[in-house]
């Protein structure tokens, strides 16, 4: 049986097979990061909330900090049976929500959009495809099927991100 | 950092400051009462300390579209106060306030709800100052119109101090009518807890 998994902020959700569904509601400065394995459709997201770990904190959840959350969810996929080197990611989120009397200094919605696509980078993981910054917040959901990612605004319909479970295109077998 | 975790309040703790919420938020519905010339009802503060990924239940629907008026707290109790309404009761608030019946959500409604959101949130603070003794100041709004969830996670990565736990009081504002609702949620950073609780003799 499938589950159905709401990823909350710092939350690591990590399945493993068809039918799961993980899902990150109202993502606003926070950036929703999805990972997928097609070969053994191990799927994880996470909901992270701000750029960089606090080194001097013990206990934290590893999710919180783009920094330490891509390590983490990686070693988590890992040992579900995901392989580094298949794993492809989607991220969403890093808006600017406050619109009205704002100051800069409130938008850590870029910042943490920066700083997971580096914690990728570092990690190895191509990004096949990004909705990131506006002022509008964003569900973000993934389908352990096949890695489709649907992205919603508010006032606007589910719209497809990506599918990261393209496994013709991503061996580069040709159609 | 916290001394403590503040997960590890007891029972007796979260209701003083139940009550102390209790205070701040009839001084605040109040305001707003006034303001509007509407009876305006709370409900029993919720005080409770949660992992931040369960924050957004506070809202009865964090998907529901809002508009959150948001401003700091400075003093000897920093933290994070949110006013989020549904829609409708912020189209609502604005027109009362600015003798419209309908408006939309632009930059003139917007520092409407905003300075509404200025007024109830001094009376909250001036309450809990002239009860505790400290010293609560809020600083100037911003505001969103977007998910509920979405704005309070905005509000949340905007802690100085982001704990696995947070203690977050939270209060539903409502009319008889059922034209307005909303909820207010006030985040206080760690630390600020506990001046409150010793302010009282609860520390």
């Amino acid at each position: 049986m499938g589950v159905n998994l709401t990823v909350g902020m710092g939350e690591i959700q990590v399945v493993r097979g068809a039918g799961n569904v993980l899902t990150a509601l109202g993502l606003g400065s926070c950036v929703g990061v999805c990972l997928y394995d097609p070969l053994t459709r191990v799927a994880g997201m996470v909901h992270v909330v701000l750029p960089k770990s606090q080194a001097s904190k013990t206990g934290e959840l590893p999710g919180k900090f783009a920094d330490t959350a891509i390590p983490a969810i990686v070693q988590r996929m890992v040992e579900q049976g995901a392989n580094v080197s298949r794993l492809k990611a989607a991220i969403a989120g890093g808006a600017q929500l406050f619109q009205f009397g704002v100051s800069s200094s409130l938008d850590v919605g870029a910042r943490n959009a920066e700083a997971v696509i580096i914690a990728l980078r570092e990690a190895g993981i191509p990004l096949q495809a990004k909705d990131v910054g506006g002022s509008a917040g964003r569900t973000l959901r993934l389908i352990s099927d096949n890695g489709l990612i649907v992205v919603r605004t508010i006032g606007g319909a589910e719209r497809e991100l990506a599918v990261l479970g393209n496994i013709l295109a991503s061996s580069g077998v040709a159609a | 950092m916290s001394a403590q975790p503040e997960y590890a309040f007891s029972e007796e703790q979260f209701d003083a400051l139940r009550e102390i919420a209790n205070i701040g938020m009839g001084k605040a519905s109040s305001a707003l009462a006034d303001l509007i010339n509407t009876t305006i009802l709370i409900n029993v503060p919720q005080a409770v300390c949660v992992p931040i990924g369960n924050l957004p239940d506070v809202l009865r629907d964090p998907e529901q579209i809002t508009a959150g008026i948001y401003l700091q707290v400075t003093g000897d109790v920093p933290g994070h106060a949110t006013f989020i309404f549904d829609v409708q009761s912020a189209h609502r608030l604005a027109g009362v306030l600015l003798g419209m019946p309908e408006v939309s959500l632009d930059e003139v409604t917007a520092s409407a709800l905003m300075e509404i959101g200025n007024i109830m949130l001094s009376a909250y603070l001036t309450a809990i100052s002239d009860f505790t003794a400290l010293q609560l100041l809020p600083s100037p709004p911003v505001m969103a119109v977007d998910m509920g969830g979405a704005i309070l996670s905005a509000v949340i990565a905007n802690m100085r101090d982001l704990d696995d736990f947070a203690v977050t009081i939270a209060t539903d504002i409502y009319d008889p009518d059922g034209l307005i609702s909303g909820t207010f949620v006030f985040l206080p950073e760690p630390g600020g807890i506990q001046r409150i609780l010793q302010a009282i003799g609860m520390g």
